[in-house]
């Protein structure tokens, strides 16, 4: 029961893991970047989130606001890192990357102070009660899961089913293709960097209660979120999905039987196995990339 | 609809890949640029695309200066390109591809279209739920044409559709290509190396050698000249 448990506890803050990493798929999709900023984009989208649950006692429309706030952020950062991109210097928009997150870190705590605060949950976070034992698992964290299976489902609609969804995969597959068909693929490009800021907002906010928010608090969130991704196989959204799930489950048992400090190396080291064993990842499509 | 080129001049560095083209693609008509390997032939349409930049001169569709207008804007005023080497996205199906191709006209007509484009390319429909990386090359190429074909172009650019394929498929393309002319009143930019092929389909032609025209007539007449043949397209 008690390992049962252990699993329990990790599964919706792999969830979020798997959403922060959807956010990383998508941009990587669609230019062939990583964005080190993912995670601090969603601590932004979280702390806006905060500000209007103090000011309305809405969670939901906290919830509403923040993932309209990712999604300007994540345009945003795309104009940040669009001219790296255009030139094609991989290493450009990737240190751009850093350089917005930096400016999101120090901006949060400019305006919302540098201290850890809790984060309100809009029903209880407590184990369920069944029979004469605990389940650890909340109301909340089914909850979380919701969302995140609605957001899931939403965006494979959005991405299989659309005009816009399809000249979106064409020019991550295939710009000039793409371009030559009509699409517009810059534009292509900063949508997709959006809806990965309005994806990492809808993690952020659903992870704050489970942990607590700072300018640095998601720190470790992106290296949990990138492992996640690239045992994904980095350009498959299910196997990020997936990929998430997977790396909350482990961090759980590590932080269950060796302590949560070791749990930022068990996911480092999953990420250097899988590296050096399966670059492509579980789902990922594409040849490893030999360095 | 004609498309007229005046002067399109492209360098590459110091190189010029095309040096002063001048010409014009009427509409009904095969229009044909040959010319060896590197004459320039490929550049001229990208350029007519808007993948590359001008240097010097200018491309107008029906007296639209095309000007600096970006591949996709040129795609919503009637140009089609098709590229070089079976230009599909091999990830999508064949159904997305050409669901791609009709992105830019109403959203209504894209199925009326694309059964239009299984009628014409009677081998892609019963493929239409396959990936288009499973075609084989000369299926491919059908894809590509018909890609862009989705966008009721009024001009089309085809660069190299005979390029790797079997002699029954480059006949069975270029004779595609000539009805679609006849029967759309669409001006066709066709580009080349088999000239002889070439020549014998098309109206009119052009002869490209180190980026500049060196010769321009009736396709008739260009491919019995043999002087010219021999001299700048490598045809005893």
């Amino acid at each position: 029961m008690q390992f049962i448990n252990t699993l329990l506890s990790g599964v919706s803050s792999g969830v979020v893991y798997g959403l922060i990493a959807l956010a990383v798929v998508f941009v990587w999709r669609s230019s062939r970047a990583v964005n080190f900023a993912q995670a601090g984009q969603a601590m932004v989208s979280a702390f806006v989130a905060l500000s209007v649950d103090a000011a309305t006692g809405s969670w939901w429309l906290a919830l509403l606001v923040a993932t309209i706030a990712g999604v300007a952020i994540g345009a945003l950062a795309f104009l940040m890192v669009q001219r790296a991109l255009q030139r094609e210097q991989e290493s450009g928009a990737l240190i751009a990357s850093l350089g917005l997150l930096a400016v999101l870190q120090s901006s949060a705590a400019m305006v919302w102070g540098g201290d850890i605060r809790s984060f309100p949950a809009p029903v209880s976070t407590d184990g369920i009660h069944l029979g004469g034992t605990v389940i650890l698992l909340s109301r909340y964290d089914l909850l979380v899961i919701a969302v995140a299976a609605l957001l899931a489902l939403a965006l494979t609609v959005l991405m299989q089913r659309t005009r816009v969804g399809l000249a979106m995969r064409a020019s991550a597959f295939n710009p000039d293709v793409a371009r030559i068909s009509g699409v517009r693929v810059s534009r292509m490009l900063m949508l997709g960097w959006a809806l990965a800021g309005g994806i990492g907002a809808i993690g952020g906010v659903l992870i704050a209660p489970l942990s607590f928010l700072s300018p640095n608090s998601f720190d470790i969130v992106i290296v949990f979120a990138f492992t996640a991704a690239v045992v994904g196989g980095l350009d498959s959204p299910v196997g990020a999905m997936i990929g998430g799930v997977a790396t909350g489950l482990l961090l759980a048992v590590v932080t269950m039987y060796s302590g949560a400090a070791d749990a930022p190396v068990a996911a480092l080291v999953v990420l250097v196995i899988t590296l050096l064993v399966q670059p492509a990842g579980l789902l990922g499509s594409q040849k490893a990339r030999r360095v | 609809m004609t498309l007229h080129v005046r002067e399109l001049t492209v360098r590459y560095g110091a190189m010029h890949a095309c040096d002063q083209v001048s010409l014009s693609a009427p509409p009904g008509r095969v229009t044909t640029v040959v010319g060896a390997n590197g004459a320039g032939k490929s550049t001229l349409l990208r350029a007519c695309a808007g993948l590359v930049r001008l240097h010097h001169g200018s491309v107008h569709l029906d007296g639209v200066d095309l000007g600096d207008l970006a591949p996709a804007d040129r795609v919503r005023l009637g140009l089609g390109f098709v590229p070089e080497g079976q230009a599909t996205i091999p990830e999508l199906t064949v159904e997305e591809n050409l669901r791609l191709g009709g992105l830019t006209r109403p959203r209504a007509t894209t199925s009326a279209r694309t059964s239009a484009m299984f009628d014409l390319f009677p081998v892609l429909a019963p493929r239409r739920g396959q990936r288009a990386e499973v075609l084989s090359g000369g299926e491919r190429q059908q894809l590509a044409i018909a890609r862009a074909l989705m966008a009721e172009p009024r001009a089309l650019l085809l660069d190299e559709p005979s390029l790797g394929l079997a002699p029954l498929m480059v006949a069975q393309i270029l004779d595609l290509v000539n009805r679609l002319s006849r029967e759309t009143a669409m001006c066709i930019l066709l580009v080349e190396q088999n000239a002889a092929r070439a020549l014998s389909m098309s109206d009119h032609a052009y002869v490209l050698s180190m980026g500049r025209v060196v010769a321009e007539g009736p396709a008739s007449e260009l491919a019995g000249d043999s002087r010219l043949m021999h001299a700048y397209l490598g045809v005893a």
